[in-house]
């Protein structure tokens, strides 16, 4: 459902991402992974079509993210790593923004937007405006967005920063459940006890470069350790001894 | 990787509030100075451009005023008149463009809010925010009233180095006296009546009512025909200047500076300007005393959250918005929200197309209208151009940065299909619906008022529509075009070099429609169209590339944007 072949993307003279290949099946969920300026970002970046790559392909849902945008587009949701939205519009009428933009009809819109802000606690808010809201309530609103077209592949940048536990754990479910139901989903994050929870595979990136993908269990056997931040600062070559 | 910097290199920014700013502001434009020295391509297309701008508006300039410096017996008399009140119309002006301004800089821009956590006093804080948002809203008057400036001492043979005096010694204190009494009258509207803000459409129907009663008391009528039309015009219009030739006001002692000096009376000359001087150095004392006191519990009020103040936590049912389903309808609805939410936006077309408006609807009033019917058509092209420098002006300021501002939560729209070209072409039907309906109803007001030959009336409506329309897909595609989605302060963005570009580009254009007009309107009179139709079809086709282009550009731009921020 999710591909990337050899993706690059160079700024000048620096290399943020250098041939990054993944591949991400249908109900699968998959951990980016890596210290601060990996690359992640751009990774994810790049797939959704919010960069253009110096090099490489994506594909989504087996449609090419450059030349067939609209369809690629149609079966996506994407969480970035801060909640930016029109601060003036009022929840309710976001969600019909968006509703517009990916043609859902009243009737469908009117049934998930009362499930997705039920679940995620923001039907009190619903005539709010944007930027009356909190950060936890924005990022919620950002999720609630995102699933309102009900997509097939789903991309997250950091989606576990700044949600309180309850939200946290909710989110860890809805995950789990729609990959269940055979969503493919791309996460990046630095909570890696999460990622040992909740990823089916993951990838290590280290300074542009994919350094290591599999299963937790590959990992542990590849690269030794009992806990994954052993295998991380073993790759990345980063310590968790330096003085403070 | 990037390029690694040595430690031993780098150096403490200097500390104090000012200073402090000043190196900020000063690294940002060293960085950007650097990437344009990169592109030399770009900086000569720069470079040329503002050249031939800045020549053309003194060719421009000089024609003008040797036209009325040779107007018999009136010229010299009538020149030194016209200084008052331009100076009169430039610091009303600036001082409402310094409300917006300040307002974005000081209070919107989010940087305020980490600039409240360092350890900078109130007073310097305000400082610096006033300094630099009065340098966004005067910069462009001092750098265009220089070709001005010159074509004037050129055409009363005088040395071209007094323009720098003009400059430097008149217009520099002026432009600081009128931003500095408006962000004081701004710090106290926010002080005090920032919570009324809401009922602030009343308070402006209110001033707009008051400019008519105004109109319709200095109005008079005349009912008969009078012969010689340009002596009455100017004999009538010239005692209106009053409110302008005011002792009181800082524009009346910069004009009578000027004045004075040029006609070699430096010690008057020098006064009025120790005058202009002290003033700027009393109201910016003001204004620092102000800030002390105000600026920061003014700060604090507008960034606490509204929810915490007003709104208790309810449930409501989701009731999805009438233009929810259609993504057409849903990018119009999105934007005439985000405008009707905006006060500082409409509120300044309130004002200004109100007050044009009111002109307009008492203009039958004034003695000079009660004249030949070609006189009547003449006024009419100067409300046209009137209005659509009014337009020009407020799309720059208000639809030109909407791209940029869209910036961060623009990831919303671009991973949606079809999201980026939809996007801008929403912006356009928008923006061209209300600037449609407002110049439409303005012009007809106008030719109706002027009473004008029915066909003509339309004719006005039509070079109008198209005009306006030209107007807002140029402001909205050069916005595309120059996109920069790290932006967050419009009055940063508009006071860019791109923004003063595309103020300048906009109001060539309506130069350019101004005199297709004339052209046209010349060969209504005559007797064979010749010259109307090719006026007319080069009208045509100059708004249509002037309006297209950019917007395609634009379109080109947006799709292959990277959204790096």
């Amino acid at each position: 459902m999710i591909t990337a072949v050899g993706l690059t993307k160079r700024y000048g003279a620096t290399d943020a991402l250098r041939d990054f290949s993944l591949e991400v099946g249908p109900g699968e969920i998959v951990a980016l992974v890596g210290p601060n300026g990996a690359g992640k970002t751009t990774a994810l970046k790049l797939l959704v079509g919010l960069l253009t790559p110096t090099g490489g392909e994506a594909w989504l849902g087996g449609f090419h993210v450059d030349r067939q945008s609209t369809e690629a587009k149609r079966i996506l949701a994407f969480v970035p790593d801060q909640p930016f939205l029109y601060e003036q519009l009022t929840v309710s009428e976001l969600l019909g923004f968006i509703a517009g933009m990916y043609r859902i009809n009243p009737a469908a819109l009117r049934q998930r937007a009362e499930q997705l802000t039920g679940l995620f606690g923001l039907a009190d808010a619903l005539r709010s405006r944007i930027g009356e809201l909190s950060y936890g309530m924005k990022s919620r609103l950002v999720l609630i967005a995102s699933l309102l077209h009900e997509p097939r592949v789903m991309i997250l940048d950091e989606p576990f920063f700044g949600l309180d536990p309850q939200t946290l754990r909710l989110m860890k479910r809805l995950l789990t459940e729609r990959a269940n139901g055979g969503m493919a989903i791309l996460l990046s994050t630095h909570q890696l006890s999460i990622v040992e929870d909740l990823a089916h595979r993951i990838a290590i990136l280290h300074q542009g470069r994919l350094v290591a993908i599999g299963t937790w269990e590959q990992l542990r056997q590849a690269h030794g350790g009992t806990r994954l931040e052993d295998v991380f600062f073993r790759l990345t070559g980063s310590s968790d001894d330096r003085p403070a | 990787m990037s390029r690694a910097v040595p430690l031993e290199s780098l150096r403490p920014a200097p500390a104090g509030g000012l200073a402090l700013f000043g190196w900020v502001r000063l690294a940002a434009w060293r960085s950007g100075a650097r990437a344009l020295l990169h592109a030399p391509a770009k900086a000569v297309v720069v470079v040329s451009t503002w050249s031939v701008l800045l020549a053309g508006l003194y060719v421009l300039s000089h024609r003008g005023m040797r036209f009325l410096y040779d107007t018999a017996g009136l010229g010299p008399f009538l020149m030194s008149r016209l200084w008052f009140l331009f100076l009169f119309v430039v610091s009303i002006m600036l001082a409402v463009s310094q409300c917006a301004s300040a307002y974005s800089t000081a209070v919107r821009a989010p940087e305020t809010r980490w600039w409240m956590v360092l350890p900078v006093p109130a007073r310097v804080l305000g400082r610096v925010k006033w300094i630099e948002s009065s340098w966004y809203s005067a910069w462009a008057v001092a750098f265009l009233a220089l070709p001005v400036a010159l074509a004037y001492l050129v055409v009363l043979q005088r040395p071209l180095w007094l323009a720098g005096w003009v400059i430097g010694a008149l217009l520099v204190p002026l432009a600081g006296i009128m931003t500095g009494l408006a962000s004081l009258l701004l710090l106290l509207w926010l002080r005090w009546c920032g919570r009324v803000a809401i009922r602030r459409e009343l308070v402006l129907l209110g001033f707009v009512m008051a400019c008519g009663a105004l109109f319709w008391l200095l109005g008079e009528r005349h009912g008969q025909q009078r012969e010689d039309v340009w002596f009455l015009a100017l004999q009538d219009l010239l005692p209106r200047m009053q409110i302008a030739m005011s002792g009181w006001l800082p524009s009346s002692w910069a004009a009578t500076a000027l004045d004075a000096g040029l006609n070699g009376r430096w010690r008057e000359s020098g006064l009025y300007t120790l005058l202009l001087w002290t003033t700027l150095g009393l109201v910016w004392r003001a204004l620092d005393h102000g800030s002390a006191a105000l600026l920061l519990p003014v700060l604090r009020a507008h960034a606490q959250p509204v929810a915490a103040r007003s709104r208790s936590a309810r449930t409501v049912r989701f009731d999805a918005p009438w233009w929810a389903g259609d993504p057409w309808l849903a990018s119009f609805a999105k934007d005439a929200l985000l405008i009707a939410r905006d006060p500082v936006q409409w509120s300044q077309a309130m004002v200004f197309f109100g007050l044009l408006g009111t002109y307009f609807a008492n203009i039958h009033r004034l003695a000079w209208i009660s004249v030949e019917p070609s006189w009547r058509i003449g006024i009419a092209s100067l409300n046209l151009a009137c209005t659509l420098l009014i337009l020009g002006s407020l799309a720059v300021r208000f639809l030109f940065p909407q791209m940029s501002l869209e910036g961060r939560s623009l990831w919303l729209v671009r991973i949606a299909p079809h999201g980026m070209r939809r996007l801008l072409l929403a912006k356009l039907y928008c923006y061209g619906v209300l600037a449609a309906a407002i110049i439409e109803g303005l012009l007809l007001l106008s030719a109706n008022r002027l009473g004008i030959p029915l066909a003509l009336r339309w004719w006005f409506a039509a070079v109008g529509l198209v005009a306006g329309l030209t107007v807002v897909g140029m402001t909205a595609g050069l916005g595309a075009w120059w996109i920069d989605v790290t932006a967050q302060d419009a009055a940063r963005l508009v006071s860019s070099s791109r923004g003063a570009l595309t103020l300048v580009l906009v109001l060539g254009y309506i130069g350019v429609v101004v005199s297709a007009l004339a052209l046209g309107w010349i060969g209504w009179q005559a007797p064979t169209p010749w010259r109307w139709v090719p006026a007319t079809v080069g009208f045509v086709v100059v708004s249509g590339l002037a309006g297209a282009l950019p917007v395609l550009g634009g379109l080109a731009r947006l799709e292959r944007l990277d959204h790096a921020a």
